[in-house]
């Protein structure tokens, strides 16, 4: 959830006192340069290699505040991106990227990954353009995850977003017996993933009290498979990039890369 | 008088029948020794010559005077059998078919020409005055007839055997001293004609043979033949090959018309062929509702002379089959998905499709039973055999025992099944599928160094064969088709493989930018025993769905074609066919089955049984026998009824095991034959003659025949001796030889 989160990995090893200090002092000046100029960069799209799946996170602007202030997309990033693929390397046959690939909307590479992965959309906004140029992504074959966006107003924006790309389908809660709970590991209840505050706290899991309940939604295409799956009140982001911290439950780090791999083999298989 | 009786006084038949002999020797060999002699007098005439002047020329010259004279001083004769007057019968034989109606110059029709010569040599009253003539006509059949008045020209098949099984029958105890045939030699329905011709042989009838028409038709453009899938399946494209030729319309063009039903499907210009050759057109039809379909071809080209064959017809059965296809996949792969996708909404391709998401663990889909592959790929071949297609996707060959990989051989030599192997880094070499039992069924061979897939982007181009071949076909026009396949985003990997093999057809190669390296092979495919299998050595086929407009549909029909492709021909345990697809009414229907039980295993005495029912829904039960030479082929033989469609059932069983049945269906139709291939068959009017020791002739000869036909041995005919000793050929040699002797020896100074 955190961004800060994401150089919290990197921060463990760092035993010795006076590295730690030195590096909490490059902290703030690194999470400022991460947060101005990543989300700002040019991408050069990501890894086209020899991987087959690419964990594509998408890069996207914000309602308010700009573009380059406001977004989240990059939150959790790159750890649990890392970790995710490498977890998904370990349990499965998918021949994963470990590169960290962020991807613009509106670059051309765009095509390249049918799979993609947006995190805190509560802070979602598509241009119209934007919209259009996501509803092609789904048209052709590809598939969204969205993740780690939380209470009724984070809600309606990251709908509201998606709507734009899809006036025309609706966002249905997915019941638990829907195939892409059952795609590699049968999944049988939802359960709310926490960031790793909570989770380490030991509760509550959520994190507004306007709507304090897990639910997985789903928007179908025509021919009704799923193309966007959402994760709504909790966040596989914060699980995936915690599997190694000793406070976070493992059975929720276990429910998160269980579902967010049978998500991936929805997506390759649907 | 003709210039060959002008030089040597009597018709060739005369010295082609006749037996030379000496009425001064007894016989004929003993004139060798006259020519002995009369070199030998020619060398003693010269023998005083001086060396300078002697020349063996001279000599040889003398020795031809010194013969000449013996020969004709010998009294030489030809012995000839004769006819008696009124003593034997001969036997006048006359096509009367339609093809007689044919107007070779575009005005006078053959039986119009035959009817003029006939009055204008006095034919039949010559031949009454020798002969008891008897009058045929036949088509179809054949029957006396009084007199010509009697010829309709309207049969509409010619079977040249219903004529001489008439003269067998009807003058095989009189004395028959010949048989006159005219006839354009067009036979269409004959099964035995050199059997029962051979009775007529066996007993030295000649046979003087008159050709009707011309042997090179001027100005007509003709569908010689149509080869159409016998059935397809349902929403899919059938290819039709379209044969046809033309005389007098060399480099013309013309158009060929597709209908159904009257009503015009496509129509496409066409070049018509130098004069007799075979030229051959491809044509695509969008099949797609189920059912017997007719599909009638049209050839028009401007002043054609015979309109009657320039159309064909073709019976497709569209079946509304769905064949199952197994496709096993090592990994989770994009190919995998956009495949799946792309044929989901092929109502007739069921794909069943078993993924390997882990190490242990499979994911299924497209079953249709809890059972079906839950203990992963089939083991035996019953189950495996289910299945019509099979794709290995990017899997290693080490994942399958050898019993598997040997099923699966067996799966396309035997079952008749399709495979196809896709690109990925567990395919081909890089699956070691190089020393598996699957490296020979593959249409290419395999490079061993090529472990893992090439990374890096190529652009897919067809090659000259697959700009023509159906599966390569995303859109109507060669050019445009081309043009289409090299729009398309480039792929981002392959499996680098060697040659194709010999029986390899290559549909498609890479072109990549790496300096040097050779264009690899992208798409090949080959027959394989029964079936037939495919190399499709990438698995990035997926891009030109992602990176093409989500309204383009070339991935998807691609692989539809691809996929249909691969089981067109996958046989089903019962299968029925019938010897042609249109039969004319009263022609011989032979159907043919060929039964197996679910391991493909032929079977030879199973029961089965055909329900034919008629464009009248009338149905007929007419079992069907192991024909005793080929294992699971049984058949039958009916004949055609009336016009329209014959729907045909076939059923299959052993002991109390239903074996399966299968439907087929074929035409009646009357169409008119005679016209097709009609012009003059000289070849087999010379044959015939020669065979019978008779003589052809062409129509305008006609005349010849009557004063021809009287020379026959027999115990009505008596020999008649022709004297030669008068021939004028003989005077104007000797003149020559003396001539010529003179000449030489005034030049040499000995005049």
């Amino acid at each position: 959830m955190e961004v800060l989160a994401v150089f919290q990995v990197e921060w463990k090893p760092l035993a010795d006192p006076q590295l730690k200090l030195m590096a909490k002092r490059l902290v703030l000046p690194l999470v400022f340069m991460f947060l101005l100029v990543i989300p700002g960069m040019t991408a050069d799209g990501p890894d086209a290699g020899e991987s087959e799946f690419v964990f594509a996170r998408l890069m996207y602007g914000a309602g308010r505040g700009g573009f380059r202030f406001g977004s989240r997309w990059a939150t959790d990033s790159p750890a649990a991106d890392h970790k995710f693929m490498y977890g998904i390397k370990r349990l499965s046959n998918v021949n994963v990227s470990q590169e960290f690939s962020p991807i613009r909307i509106m670059d051309p590479a765009l095509f390249d990954y049918p799979y993609i992965y947006i995190v805190e959309p509560g802070s979602l906004y598509f241009s119209d353009e934007e919209a259009k140029r996501m509803r092609e992504y789904f048209d052709r074959g590809g598939f969204l995850h969205m993740d780690d966006f939380w209470g009724l107003y984070e809600r309606q924006n990251a709908f509201d977003q998606i709507r734009k790309v899809f006036p025309d389908r609706r966002i249905e809660e997915l019941p638990i017996t829907h195939e892409i709970f059952h795609t590699f590991f049968d999944v049988t209840q939802v359960m709310q993933i926490p960031n790793v505050r909570n989770g380490c706290a030991g509760g509550p899991y959520w994190e507004r009290r306007d709507d304090i309940l897990p639910r997985i939604y789903g928007i179908k295409d025509e021919h009704d498979r799923v193309v966007a799956v959402i994760t709504y009140n909790s966040d596989l982001g914060d699980a995936w990039e915690w599997m190694d911290e000793p406070c976070y439950p493992e059975m929720l780090t276990a429910q998160s890369y269980r579902m967010g791999l049978n998500f991936i083999i929805y997506a390759m298989s649907h | 008088m003709r210039i060959f009786e002008f030089f040597f006084k009597y018709t060739p038949i005369i010295y082609q029948k006749g037996h030379l002999a000496f009425q001064l020797l007894g016989s004929p060999a003993w004139f060798i020794l006259f020519i002995l002699a009369a070199a030998a007098g020619a060398f003693f005439a010269y023998r005083k010559v001086a060396r300078d002047k002697y020349s063996i020329g001279l000599v040889v010259l003398r020795a031809i005077t010194f013969t000449i004279l013996a020969f004709i001083f010998l009294r030489p004769v030809l012995n000839i059998s004769t006819v008696l007057p009124q003593e034997s019968y001969l036997a006048v034989v006359i096509d009367n078919s339609e093809s007689m109606k044919i107007k070779d110059d575009g005005q006078t029709s053959r039986a119009d020409q035959l009817q003029a010569q006939l009055q204008s040599t006095n034919f039949f009253k010559r031949l009454s005055d020798k002969f008891k003539v008897r009058t045929y006509r036949f088509d179809r059949d054949a029957e006396r007839i009084e007199n010509m008045g009697r010829m309709t020209y309207e049969g509409k098949r010619t079977r040249l055997e219903s004529a001489t099984d008439l003269l067998n029958q009807e003058l095989g105890t009189v004395p028959l001293s010949g048989v006159v045939l005219i006839t354009d030699g067009v036979d269409n329905a004959s099964k035995q004609w050199s059997e029962s011709l051979s009775k007529l042989e066996a007993r030295h009838i000649p046979f003087y043979t008159v050709g009707v028409g011309t042997e090179n038709i001027v100005r007509d453009a003709e569908i010689t033949k149509v080869s159409a899938p016998r059935e397809s399946l349902k929403e899919s494209t059938a290819v039709v090959d379209i044969s046809y030729r033309s005389h007098g319309f060399s480099g013309r063009k013309a158009t060929l018309y597709v209908r159904e039903n009257n009503v015009l499907l496509k129509s496409e210009e066409v070049t018509l062929p130098p004069d007799g050759e075979i030229a051959e057109k491809s044509i695509d039809l969008p099949v797609k509702n189920e059912g017997s379909r007719i599909f009638s071809f049209s050839l028009q080209a401007q002043g054609d002379r015979i309109p009657e064959n320039n159309s064909l017809d073709a019976l497709v059965e569209i079946k509304n089959d769905h064949p199952q296809i197994l496709y096993i996949e090592g990994e989770p792969r994009w190919e995998f998905k956009f495949l799946r996708r792309a044929v989901q909404d092929d109502p007739n391709i069921r794909l069943v499709t078993l993924l390997r998401s882990s190490q242990n663990k499979f994911y299924r889909q497209g079953i249709d039973k809890e059972e079906m592959l839950a203990e992963g790929f089939p083991k035996e071949r019953e189950e495996l055999y289910q299945y019509k297609g099979l794709i290995f996707g990017s899997i290693e060959s080490t994942f399958f025992s050898q019993d598997q990989l040997k099923n699966v051989v067996d799966f396309v030599s035997n079952r008749g099944g399709g495979f196809l192997m896709m690109g990925g880094r567990n395919s081909f070499a890089g699956g070691r599928y190089q020393n598996s039992p699957i490296a020979d069924i593959l249409p290419v061979q395999m490079a061993p160094e090529a472990s893992t897939p090439i990374i890096g982007r190529l652009k897919l181009a067809i090659t000259d064969y697959g700009r023509t071949h159906p599966l390569m076909k995303l859109s109507a026009g060669a050019d445009k088709n081309v043009k289409e396949w090299s729009d398309l985003p480039p792929l981002n990997d392959f499996n680098k493989t060697l040659d194709a093999k010999v029986g390899g057809i290559v549909l498609a190669r890479g072109q990549t930018d790496t300096r040097g390296s050779s264009d690899p092979i992208l798409l090949a495919y080959q027959r394989y025993g029964r079936g037939r299998t495919m190399a499709l050595a990438s698995g990035s086929t997926w891009r030109w769905q992602m990176e093409m407009d989500h309204e383009d549909q070339t991935y998807e029909l691609f692989w539809k074609q691809v996929l249909r492709w691969l089981v067109n021909t996958s046989p089903d345990p019962v299968m029925i066919t019938s010897d042609k697809d249109t039969y004319l009414p009263g022609e011989p229907v032979r159907i043919y089955a060929e039964i197996s039980n679910k391991k493909f295993e032929r079977m030879n005495n199973a029961k089965v049984i055909a329900k034919v029912t008629n464009p009248d829904g009338i149905t007929e039960t007419i079992p069907l026998d192991w024909n005793g030479s080929q294992d699971g082929t049984y058949r039958t033989e009916l004949n055609a009824g009336g016009p329209g469609i014959y729907r045909v059932e076939v059923e299959a069983a052993q002991g109390n095991e239903n074996l399966g049945t299968n439907r087929a269906a074929f035409q009646v139709q009357d169409r008119p034959v005679e016209f097709y291939n009609a012009s003059l068959d000289t070849r087999l009017l010379q044959g015939i003659a020669s065979s019978t020791d008779g003589h052809y002739y062409p129509l305008a000869r006609l005349g010849d025949v009557p004063d021809d036909a009287v020379y026959v041995e027999g115990q009505t005919s008596f020999v008649e001796q022709k004297e030669l000793w008068d021939v004028p050929f003989l005077f104007m040699l000797l003149c020559l030889s003396l001539a010529g002797e003179w000449f030489w020896r005034k030049k040499l100074g000995l005049a």
